[in-house]
This record gives structure tokens, C-alpha cells and sequence, in this order.
């Protein structure tokens, strides 16, 4: 006669079960079943029990490891009365002797109840959600399948670890640095098999690593919880830290069973321990005659020694978590006593790089410091973004402190208000790490972080977040700046358009050239141009350099915080792809928001090819720097003229603070001009009205900048005649409110002849 | 896009008398042994059969556009070994494989395995292009072409009959006796075959008969940590005779291949000549109405919980062979009735035999987990009633 199952010990419930929702899934486990009607028992306070038996199909080979897994097998499914099926079924064996020890994806048991199975990955709930009744019985059978072939333990070739439920709180630690203690013996100095931590409570019931207790730090921890424990008695407030233990078996024996009976008090901890090799009797004496701890709460780690990597870890150790609450008496004649209490924990693993990075789907981050400047609005969001995922190689800088009034869209929160944004945001993402030493440092400078040659040297990166026209400035003239690849990312049109630009190799294209580049978009793009009218209507001043990027820093700048973390997605998004690149160019990504009949965000992407630079011949500060097609067409134009001279003007911009002359486009000799071998006369036919458009179409930011002729049979240097023209132009130009350098370029067919007056 | 399966599957289609086989290991290498598929069997046509060559296409991997199976093996040339061959797989070379093939689903063959009596005269068209598809890559492999080595022109020849056209191609070649472990050009450690037949002397005889010089070979799926162990021994033997199996008990026992190999070991036996009476003894049953003592000696052979699958149409107790009654109780009488699977009984959905899989688990070949539904459904176009005219008013007419 087969042993009664565990509910025949239940009562039957006589209530008549009102969840509609309970007796359909009832009528249609019994109908699959068939079984007619089920009788109801009073599992527990508001859970109703019904016991069914469960067909198995067997390996025809016998049972993985002679496991007792039976043909048919008893089964209670337990119902909350009042909240099924949002509250899913929970299926227990119904035999007393089920193998338990043998068995992963069991729970832990408690009060001598039979254990529930593991029967999904991730939340019961939600698979619950998607199925019928009837695919609950399935999945029993199946799982019972599992576990007679060996397909439940065997795991991929991994072991399973326990099923906790009902735990009391979490330890947060790192699986691998208490994993290496235990695989390396690094047992406490003179004890049999433990090792002290010292924990952090950081939240009721969750206690989290500060250090491990070694010979060489023992004496700093000493002073460390003295002087903790000293302000509590003194009522001070401060940081509450608890002794912890982990323990092993310090021999190379593995187990491979289950103790699924939850241990209530020290003395069924000390036997759960023993079932795992595990003696605890020199920890018990340790903690009852020199354990200091100011609290109740002392934390145990026993570490199990598994045969096979246990699946979410890296190791083959499994840990098992608990809290002991030791009162003075508890201690008494040297020896802890069998009755203080034992509770159950969940270990937590802290994040780390490596963590953060696998969540985010990075495979990869080349090795190398970056420098951050701006920790704003938008900086702040980039560098959360980045630190998130893992990229925290970083120094960032900022010399701002923060004001309230960032609050509505700085990523950092009300408790920092005063201190160094880059301090305060280098410190949280510090924190988001607590066991590991990472880089990520703030620094308050007022210094340009440019300037030495050993700065800009030592980075790998250099990302500009200011939306400073002056750190812009500086970071185009910072000649030092050779090594690192440099990004700046800012927004404009009133918060509408995210800008990302990425200098190419050699700095060559450079910021400054980028940003030229995409105001000479306005030729194919209509965006362009209605962007660069909104951006010059809205400039108060008549300066004729536009700074694309708007500082978020005033209380007057009206940019939500939403629209900001959009850009600052998007283009931390560029930056974690192009920092997997060894090799750049130069790139400009865009993030823009229309409003036109709704929300819409696109995005545009523009490869800027290197610029061709010149020094002038003249001697003179200015740097020339030509979109490539100039020159294309100032040769080609020289070739089709031949024998005769030509030329045109250049369209660009010239720009005071960094003395550079951008030449992105020219406009070929006008249909009145004369010409022979020996000389050009620029005629002016359509030349104003040209000349017009491209300044309406660009907002004011591309118009004239110089002159070009040809001189086809050399020489390679400027005539009398040139030069006459230049004294000329001269005259005329410093009359004007912001004075235009005189450039002219000569072109033969050895050379390009750059001149600035 | 298929995910590598948890364990190694081998699925037995129902194709009535005949034999299709496809074999999936964990990484989705696929073997398929024998194709009798029926033009009438695709799409809907005819319900009373399983649409084969629309579960090779779910089941098959794919070389970018390129279905392809990893190794097929004919263990004969019958037309009930091959029908289809010609209009299902992709004859020809495979750097010729065209849009118009990939929206055919043409399979392609990696390597084709056959014996050196798949080059004579083929009886049925099929048979004819399988020859011309194994005359085309032995060339290949004559001439040393140096693309007799891509997918598609890859070929291992399964016995030796002596003859010239094959005498340079031993490094392709494998006799009785040999397990071989490397398939498709990958080393195994997971799975190997042994091969039983056909022997020298029976490919040698003049009047060399394709049933009795079937290719008989043991599928051996290996256990992942203890390789000393056979999850499954899995037993095929196209058309063999009694004549066959006892040559090749003898041969297997003389070299104690039955011990150091395991190598009669079995647990799913796939009944030669679909249930024949011809793996017993000689025909007509009630003239030689008792086994042979080797063949009841090979189904000796099996382990705990085996099982015969008879790749027939549905056994009645008539005279008809095959299948044939008797037979099925020669197998029964060694399995029990439960561990005998006929194709076509043994899962019939609606009007449709499904096809009998097994999932080898590592304590031996199992049923499929049962499949769990969802508490979602909708109609779908081929949904009967929305087929259908439905009348609906407060009156009849």
C-alpha cells in the first residue's frame, strides 16, 4: 500500500470556494484528468490544496543517478482562495519522501511541508498569465521527465543551484571575491575554515560588503568599527556595520545534494552545514568568546563546494545565506547557544563593470582614460549613460556647482544641490560599483585641462559636453592635442537637434571644420537652411559665428529634461560605437525633433572627408582650410581656361578667435569677366546676387571670404597686379564693422597659393 | 531561424510502406536516411498523409538561402527508399544553386552517402538521379577537381565491390566494422555509426540484390560525460534479409565487435523491409513459418525499454508483407506491445499520421516532452468552419 501523501494530514475545507476563476480551472484540471471532483483541503490561512496524481513518462535506461522518480506521481496544487490566478498555482509534491536531495529547482522548504517545484525560469506569474490550466499539468509531467533523465540537473553540463523563498533580506557582495576565498583557503588567521567580513547595512534587511578582514588591514578595521560602534553608543549618526563570516569545508570535497529544509535556529544550522561538509562548532565558539559585533545581526555566508560551475556564476561554490540575531546571553560559558534564531537571505551581486557591461549589451571596451568636460544637462545624462553601461575609464570635469534650478534636468538629484557636478556625478557612478575600484573621477578645475602636453597625451578620448563657445576655441587651437580622438556633443535649434561630431584621424577633419560642414549642408538639405534662419533670427548679437550648441545652465534657456536625455541617448549611443573603433573619420550624427503634425524624432549622419590645409605663403597668422572640392574645381577650371587665367571667389567663413579661413565652396568666374595669359579681370554678373543667397540660405554663416585666379604658366607667387588688387580690397575692407582679412589664392598647376592681408 | 536543440532527436516520418528518417544532433547537424516522399503528400491534398518535405523545411538548416541537410544516406536503391529524390533535393553543382532552387526549397546534400550498388542501373527514375547525382561527384572525385571538396560534392561510399571507377576513392570509403565519427567534415564526439553491411562478397556476386546489400548501420549517440556509454543505439537497415543480419551477426561476433563495440546493441530498431517477414526467415511465411535463429539472436540484442518501429502502412493480421503480421509479432513478442510503433497508427492527428520522434535524453530515447498550449487562439484562413457556409436565422426556411 503506498505511504499517505502529505494532504491527507490537511482538513478538507467546507467553505464553498466564491473565485469563480478557481473553480473553472478546477473543472478543467479534472476534466484533462479525469478526474470528476477534486476534494478541497485547507492548505493554509486562504489557500485551498487539491491533490492529483501525475503520469511520468521514464528513460527506458533507468533514472538519472537512480533518482526516485515514480510513474505516477502524487502532486498537491495549491490556489489562493481570494487573489487566483494572479496569484499562479503553486505545485508541491505530495510525498513525504520525495527525493528532494537530489533535486535543483526545488524551493526551500519550511515546517516539515513537502517543497514546491521550480517550475519556470523568471516570474510564474507571468507564464501563468499565457497558458490554461491544463498546460500546468503538462508542464508538471514534463518537469517530473526532467528530473527522472537527468535533464533537470544536468543543466547544460552546470549545476543547479538551491530555490530560495522567504527570505528575510539580502547580502550584497561579489560572488567572485568571496568564491576566490573560499577556493584559495584564505581562512581568518589561526581558525579552522571561516573568514570575517564587515558588512554595511544600507537599507532595512539589506547589508552590503565593505571588506574582507585580513592580517593586513585587521588593525584599520579594529579602529574603523571601534570608533563606528563608539558613536552609536553616543547616539551619533553613523555608517552601521556588521561582522560577517563566511565558512567552508577547507578539503577539495564536492556535494552535489540539496538541503532543502530551511534551518530556523543555530543548532539546525550547524547540522544543514554538516550535510555540506561544513563544521560550524569553531565558528559558534569564535562568535560566543571574541565576535565584537555591536548588533544583534550577525551574518553567516556558508560556502558549498559544488561538482560542476554553478549556473549564474562563474564558480563551482554556492553560497548559502543567513543571519543569525545573537543577544549577550545567547554567548553564555563560551559556547553559542542551539536556540539563536536563524534567518534566511538572499545574496545580491553588487554590479559591477563587467555586469553593467554584459546588461548592456557591450561586448567590448578598448582600453584607455577619457576626459569629460561638462557635467550639465546634457554631459551628465551622456556620462550616466556611458557609466551605466559600463564605460567608466573616465576623468570628468566641470568647475560648476550645481543649483536647484538644474534639478528639472540635471541627472543628479536634489541631495547633491551645492556640490561640484562632476565631483557629485563621478561619486555616483562610483557608487554603482561598490565593489570595485574604478577611475571615474571628478574634478572641480577652473584649469584648462588642455593646456600640458602630458594631458593631451594621456587620453584616449576627449569629449567636449560644455557647449562653451571658449572651450570650443581652445580645443581647435589645442595644437597639443595629437593623440586623442576628439567628440563634442552640444544642442541647438532651441533643443530641437542634437549634435554629435567626431574629428577624423589626425584631427583632420577638425570640430571646427565639422561644424562648417554642416551649415554647407544647407545645399541639400531644406532643414538646414530653415534651422540656420531660426538660429539667426534668434541671435541678438550681430556676431557672425554660431555656435551650435546651447548652454543648459540658465534658468532663461527653456529645454525640457525629457528632450535633452533624448539627444543625450542618442549620442552616447555614437559614442560606446565609436569607441570600438580603431580607426576614425570624421562624422557628424544628428538627433532632431519636428513638430509638425506630431512628435517626430529623426536622426542624419554626414561623413565629412579631411579638409586640405595651408599655412599662407605671406607670412601671417591665418590657417587655410579648404573643402577638398575647392581645389578640385579651382585646378579643373584652371585646365578648361587654358591658355588663358581665371578665377572667382570663395565662399566660407573666417574665424577671429582660432585665425582660420573655412573655404567650402566657390563660386567660377562671372560671364563679364575678361581674360588672356597674363591676366584675370574678375567681372561681378550674378556675382552679389550668388553671393546673397548663400549668405540668406546659411543664416549669415557662409558668404565671402576671398578671391582665386590662376596663373597657368606660373609664376608661383602673386604679381604686381595681385598685389595691387590686395591693396585695394584692404582699403576697402577695414572700413567694414567686423574688417574681413584680404585672402587670395593663387593656383598654377605646381602649386596652391595661399596669401591672407 | 532554428535554435540548436537541447538534446539529439530522431524522427521516423510516416510515409506507408517506406522509409524517411531524419536524424537531428544538438548542434543541428541533420541526417536523413532514405526519402519516400510523395508528391500527393504536400500541401493539403490529401490529409491521409504527412506532409514530409514541408517538415524537412522547418527542420532543415540554411546555408544562407541554401536548405541543406549535413548527410543523406540511401541505404538502397527502391523506389520506397528514394521516391522524390529527384524533385526534392538539389542535384547538380552546388555553386549552381539558383533563386528558382531556393524558392523550390530544393534540399541540399552536403555529403552523399550510398553504396557502390547505387551506380548500377537505377529501376525507377529516382534511383536513375540519384545515380546520375553520385556518377556526378565520384568524377569529382576521380578527376581530384578541387571543388570535390565543397558542400554538395561531398561523398562517402559505404563497401567495397572491387570495381575500378570506385578503387581510388578509399579515403571516402568505409566497410563493416567501422565506426566512423567525422561527418560533413567535422570530428564528432557525440554521435558515430556503425556500419554492419553491405560486405564485399555480397556486392561482389553477380546477381547482387539490392535489399540484401542494403546498407545496415548502428546510429551511436553517445553519453556527454561518461563516453564510454550509449544514450541511444539506434539500428537501420533499409531493406537487409535474414541473410544479411546473419552474416552480419557472424562477422560482428568473429571480430567481438558485439562487446568492444556494442555494436548489436539496440535501442530502436527499425524493422527491415517495413515489418517484413524477410528479416525472420524466407517468404512465403506459412511455408517457413519459424525465425531464423541469428535474426531472433540481433533482437536479442536490445536494451531495457526498446523499441521497434515498423516505417509501414498500418499492420492488419492479413497475409499482406509487407508489413506483415507475423513479423510484427516476432518484434512484439521481444518489446511488448507497447514498445511496437507503427508509423501509421502510432499518432494519427485528425486523418494524418504524425511522424514518431525521439528525444535522446541521456538516459536513453524518450517521447518528446509533452507540448503545452496557451489560453490564446484565433482561427486561422484554413480553419474549417471559415471554409464553410453557415446559415444562421430565427426561422428555417
Amino acid at each position: 500500500m503506498a505511504a499517505k501523501g502529505y494532504s491527507a494530514s490537511l482538513p478538507v475545507f467546507t467553505e464553498e470556494l466564491k473565485n469563480p476563476a478557481t473553480r473553472g480551472s478546477l473543472v478543467s484540471i479534472g476534466k484533462f484528468l479525469g478526474v470528476k471532483k477534486f476534494v478541497l483541503k485547507q492548505y493554509s490561512e486562504g489557500i485551498v490544496a487539491i491533490a492529483v496524481k501525475i503520469k511520468v513518462e521514464l528513460p527506458p535506461l533507468g533514472n538519472f543517478q537512480d533518482i526516485d522518480i515514480r510513474p505516477v506521481e502524487p502532486i498537491i496544487i495549491l490556489f489562493d482562495i481570494k487573489n487566483y490566478p494572479s496569484v499562479p498555482p503553486v505545485v508541491k509534491t505530495d510525498r513525504l519522501d520525495f527525493p528532494k536531495d537530489a533535486l535543483a529547482h526545488l524551493y526551500v522548504a519550511k515546517g516539515g511541508k513537502t517543497p514546491a517545484f521550480c517550475l519556470v525560469r523568471g516570474n510564474m506569474a507571468d507564464w501563468y498569465a499565457k497558458k490554461k490550466p491544463e498546460d500546468l499539468i503538462i508542464r508538471i509531467g514534463n518537469w517530473l521527465r526532467d528530473a527522472a533523465n537527468g535533464d533537470l540537473t544536468l543543466n547544460g553540463g552546470q549545476f543547479d543551484p538551491m530555490r530560495y523563498e522567504e527570505y528575510v533580506g539580502k547580502l550584497v557582495y561579489d560572488y567572485d571575491q568571496f568564491a576566490g576565498i573560499v577556493q584559495k583557503n584564505q581562512i581568518l588567521p589561526g581558525e579552522a575554515n571561516f573568514a570575517m567580513a564587515i558588512f554595511k547595512r544600507i537599507a532595512d534587511s539589506t547589508f552590503q560588503i565593505h571588506k574582507i578582514v585580513n592580517a593586513d588591514n585587521a588593525e584599520e578595521i579594529v579602529t574603523l568599527l571601534a570608533e563606528a560602534f563608539k558613536k552609536e553608543d553616543d547616539g551619533v549618526k553613523t555608517t552601521h556595520y556588521h561582522i560577517g563570516y563566511i565558512v567552508w569545508n577547507t578539503a577539495d570535497e564536492t556535494i552535489a545534494t540539496y538541503q532543502i529544509e530551511a534551518p530556523d535556529n543555530w543548532q539546525q544550522l550547524k547540522l544543514y552545514a554538516t550535510k555540506y561538509g561544513i563544521d560550524l562548532e569553531p565558528l559558534g565558539r569564535y562568535i560566543a568568546m571574541n565576535d565584537s559585533s555591536h548588533f544583534k545581526g550577525i551574518i553567516i555566508v556558508v560556502g558549498i563546494k559544488r561538482p560542476l560551475q554553478v549556473i549564474g556564476f562563474s564558480g563551482p561554490i554556492e553560497f548559502s545565506n543567513h543571519v543569525i540575531i545573537v543577544d549577550g546571553s545567547d554567548k553564555a560559558g563560551g559556547v553559542l547557544s542551539d536556540n539563536v534564531a536563524v534567518n534566511q537571505y538572499i545574496h545580491n551581486q553588487p554590479l559591477t563593470v563587467q555586469l553593467a557591461q554584459k546588461i548592456s549589451g557591450v561586448e567590448f571596451i578598448p582600453a584607455g582614460i577619457s576626459l569629460a568636460v561638462g557635467c550639465g544637462a546634457l554631459g551628465s545624462k551622456i556620462l550616466s549613460h556611458l557609466g551605466r553601461s559600463g564605460y567608466v575609464n573616465f576623468i570628468v570635469v566641470d568647475k560648476e556647482k550645481l543649483s536647484s534650478h538644474n534639478l528639472s534636468r540635471h541627472t543628479l538629484f536634489a541631495n547633491h544641490v551645492g556640490r561640484n557636478k562632476a565631483e557629485a556625478l563621478a561619486g555616483e557612478i562610483k557608487k554603482l560599483y561598490p565593489a570595485e575600484s574604478i577611475l571615474m573621477t571628478g574634478l572641480s578645475s577652473h584649469i584648462d585641462p588642455t593646456f600640458t602636453e602630458e594631458v593631451s597625451n594621456g587620453f584616449k578620448w576627449v569629449f567636449d559636453f560644455t557647449a562653451s563657445e571658449n572651450f570650443f576655441n581652445t580645443l581647435v587651437k589645442a595644437d597639443k592635442l595629437t593623440n586623442p580622438n576628439i567628440c563634442r556633443v552640444s544642442i541647438s535649434d532651441h533643443g530641437q537637434m542634437g549634435v554629435t561630431i567626431l574629428e577624423g584621424c589626425k584631427r583632420n577633419p577638425r570640430i571646427d571644420d565639422l561644424q562648417i560642414s554642416l551649415i554647407a549642408a544647407y545645399k541639400s538639405y531644406t532643414w538646414v537652411t530653415e534651422w540656420l534662419s531660426r538660429e539667426s533670427d534668434q541671435s541678438q548679437s550681430k556676431d557672425i559665428a554660431l555656435n551650435i550648441g546651447v548652454g543648459c545652465n540658465s534658468e532663461t534657456t527653456v529645454i525640457a529634461d525629457d528632450l535633452i536625455s533624448l539627444h543625450a541617448s542618442y549620442s552616447s549611443m555614437v559614442i560606446k560605437r565609436e569607441m570600438e573603433n580603431t580607426e576614425h573619420t570624421g562624422k557628424i550624427f544628428l538627433s532632431r525633433v519636428g513638430n509638425r503634425d506630431s512628435l517626430i524624432i529623426e536622426t542624419d549622419f554626414f561623413a565629412v572627408e579631411p579638409f586640405v590645409c595651408f599655412s599662407t605663403i605671406n607670412e601671417s597668422i591665418w590657417e587655410i582650410r579648404f573643402v577638398k572640392a575647392v581645389i578640385d574645381t579651382m585646378k579643373s577650371q584652371m585646365g578648361l581656361k587654358m591658355p588663358n587665367e581665371t578665377g572667382g571667389v570663395l565662399i566660407g567663413s573666417v574665424n577671429y578667435s582660432t585665425n582660420t579661413i573655412h573655404v567650402v565652396d566657390i563660386i567660377t568666374e562671372p560671364s563679364d569677366s575678361t581674360s588672356s595669359d597674363v591676366y584675370f579681370l574678375r567681372g561681378i554678373q550674378d556675382l552679389p546676387e550668388q553671393v546673397f543667397e548663400i549668405t540668406q540660405k546659411t543664416g549669415g554663416q557662409l558668404g565671402y571670404v576671398g578671391e582665386w585666379h590662376t596663373h597657368p604658366f606660373g609664376p608661383n607667387k602673386l604679381s604686381t597686379t595681385d598685389m595691387r588688387s590686395v591693396m585695394s580690397f584692404k582699403k576697402d575692407f577695414e572700413i567694414q564693422e567686423v574688417p574681413l582679412p584680404v585672402f587670395l589664392t593663387v593656383v598654377t598647376p605646381e602649386v596652391i597659393l595661399p596669401y591672407v592681408f | 531561424m532554428r535554435c540548436a536543440v537541447a538534446n539529439p532527436t530522431i524522427k521516423y516520418y510516416p510515409v506507408c510502406n517506406g522509409d524517411t528518417v531524419l536524424i537531428t544532433l544538438t548542434d543541428d547537424t541533420t541526417f536523413i536516411i532514405d526519402c519516400n516522399i510523395r508528391e500527393s503528400s504536400k500541401g493539403t491534398t490529401d490529409p491521409s498523409m504527412f506532409d514530409v518535405k514541408a517538415d524537412l523545411v522547418k527542420s532543415l538548416k540554411k546555408d544562407g538561402k541554401i536548405l541543406f541537410t549535413d548527410v543523406f544516406i540511401l541505404t538502397h536503391g527502391d523506389e520506397d527508399h528514394c521516391l522524390g529524390f529527384e524533385n526534392n533535393f538539389y542535384l547538380g553543382d552546388p555553386k549552381n544553386y539558383s533563386d528558382t532552387d531556393a524558392r523550390s526549397e530544393k534540399i541540399r546534400i552536403d555529403v552523399l552517402w550510398f553504396s557502390p550498388l547505387a551506380l548500377e542501373k537505377g529501376t525507377n527514375d529516382d534511383a536513375k538521379a540519384f545515380r546520375r547525382e553520385a556518377k556526378r561527384r565520384i568524377k569529382l572525385h576521380n578527376d581530384n577537381h578541387s571543388d570535390k571538396d565543397i558542400a554538395g560534392n561531398r561523398i562517402v561510399i559505404i563497401g567495397d565491390d572491387g570495381s575500378e571507377e570506385l578503387s581510388t576513392l578509399n579515403t571516402v570509403r568505409y566497410v563493416p566494422g567501422q565506426v566512423i565519427t567525422r561527418f560533413n567534415n567535422k570530428t564528432r564526439t557525440d554521435f558515430s555509426i556503425f556500419v554492419h553491411s553491405p560486405y564485399k562478397k555480397q556486392l561482389m556476386q553477380n546477381d547482387a540484390e539490392k535489399n540484401h546489400c542494403s546498407i545496415v548501420f548502428q546510429a551511436r549517440f553517445i553519453h556527454p560525460l561518461d563516453r564510454s556509454k550509449f544514450t541511444c543505439l539506434a539500428m537501420f537497415g533499409g531493406d537487409a534479409d535474414h541473410y544479411a543480419f546473419k552474416n552480419i551477426l557472424e562477422q560482428t561476433k568473429k571480430h567481438g565487435n558485439d562487446t568492444k563495440e556494442q555494436a548489436l546493441a539496440w535501442d530502436l530498431f527499425l524493422s527491415p523491409h517495413h515489418c517484413s517477414w524477410t528479416f525472420f526467415n524466407d517468404t512465403p511465411q506459412s511455408e517457413n513459418p519459424k525465425p531464423v535463429a541469428s535474426s531472433t539472436t540481433i533482437l536479442g540484442y536490445s536494451r531495457t525499454g526498446a523499441r521497434v518501429i515498423a516505417s509501414s502502412k498500418a499492420i492488419k493480421n492479413n497475409e499482406d508483407n509487407p508489413p506483415h503480421y507475423q513479423a510484427k509479432q516476432q518484434y512484439v513478442n521481444q518489446v511488448g506491445e507497447s514498445n511496437f510503433l507503427n508509423t501509421e497508427v502510432y499518432d494519427v492527428k485528425g486523418k494524418t499520421p504524425q511522424p514518431i520522434v525521439f528525444e535522446v535524453s541521456t538516459q536513453g530515447p524518450m517521447k518528446p516532452k509533452a507540448a503545452e498550449g496557451s489560453n490564446r487562439n484565433a482561427g486561422m484562413a484554413g480553419t474549417s468552419v471559415i471554409n464553410s457556409v453557415s446559415s444562421y436565422g430565427s426561422k428555417g426556411l
